[in-house]
């Protein structure tokens, strides 16, 4: 009787790990093909190094968009902003900037409102949109536009 | 160490959460591996740290740069202890979880990334912002956020009362 109950148990505890292995699958990622990355397209799509050191992929921002790097699309404020959260999320972490009125997430003329790419680029050098006004103050006020 | 500490509370992890949890310095800070291992580097850095303090000059630390080395001293045991549905979380956004998997796939790499990678200002809220009022980077600044700084510490001390 004993030997049974035993069993019993130790039936009951392989059925319970045996359950507990099937939600264990971690989710697949997304099912686009890889673009493999040539010296060639480096050299002409490079990225920024902040991206460059997360080994960002191609694809990781331009998502459904085929395998050819020369029909990608600009991926506009949604693409950016899928990883790097909202545009008022980005005034906040500048927030020190706002008590002279120079945070450039939350201008005085725009506030966080203005397009990602009106200042960052991903693939050429950025253009600080302030500079085309306060040519002499921006380098006081804040770094090169990463 | 007063800025750290006063974004800290503003954070989630410091008790700024709806929950009021919070997370202790050494769950992110310290090694989890081994018991040996998390000792070891709590008595180096108390040695580090305390020399530092009375031999060295504790106000020419630039830690503005050394968020840089953010990866080196937040260690990712301490966030996944607690987030242990990272990679499944429904919570997550879409993109989230595809960059989740992304720092799986790069983990036993020379290529690893870590979660203070991406989640910049984890743990301290705002931590840019309190380090300027304390020290700005830019020298247009100085002098021009004391009042903030001010607001800074009145909190702070009355949060730590």
């Amino acid at each position: 009787m004993r030997s049974k109950k035993t069993l019993f148990s130790i039936g009951f505890f392989l059925l319970l790990s045996a359950l507990s292995l099937i939600g264990s699958e971690t989710a697949t990622p997304s099912p686009t093909k890889e673009v493999p990355v040539s010296a060639e397209l480096k050299e002409k799509f490079p990225i920024k190094a902040h991206h460059a050191k997360l080994s960002l992929k191609c694809t990781d921002c331009h998502e459904n968009q085929g395998d050819n790097p020369e029909n990608f699309k600009m991926i506009g404020d949604e693409g950016c902003l899928s990883c790097h959260k909202t545009k008022q999320y980005l005034a906040d972490r500048l927030k020190f900037m706002d008590a002279l009125h120079v945070n450039p997430h939350n201008s005085i003329h725009d506030g966080p409102k203005l397009y990602c790419d009106e200042c960052h680029f991903e693939h050429k050098k950025s253009d600080n949109m302030c500079l085309s006004c306060h040519s002499n103050d921006v380098k006081l006020w804040m770094r090169e536009t990463p | 160490m007063a800025p750290m500490v006063a974004a800290y509370h503003n954070d989630v992890h410091g008790g700024a959460g709806k929950s009021g949890i919070k997370v202790t310095c050494v769950t992110c800070h310290l090694p989890h591996d081994n018991v040996l291992n998390y000792i070891f580097t709590k008595a180096r850095n108390g040695v580090v740290e305390g020399a530092i303090h009375f031999f060295g000059n504790p106000d020419a630390i630039d830690w503005h740069a050394n968020r840089a080395k953010r990866d080196h001293f937040v260690v990712d045991e301490g966030c996944i202890g607690c987030h242990t549905n990272y990679k499944t979380n429904t919570n997550i956004s879409a993109k989230g979880l595809k960059m989740h998997a992304h720092y799986e796939s790069l983990k036993n790499t020379d290529k690893k990334i870590g979660c203070a990678s991406c989640h910049a200002e984890v743990g301290h809220h705002g931590l840019k912002s309190m380090l300027n009022y304390y020290k700005p980077e830019y020298p247009y600044y100085n002098g021009k956020l004391d009042k903030k700084k001010e607001e800074v510490e009145k909190k702070l001390s009355e949060t730590l009362k």
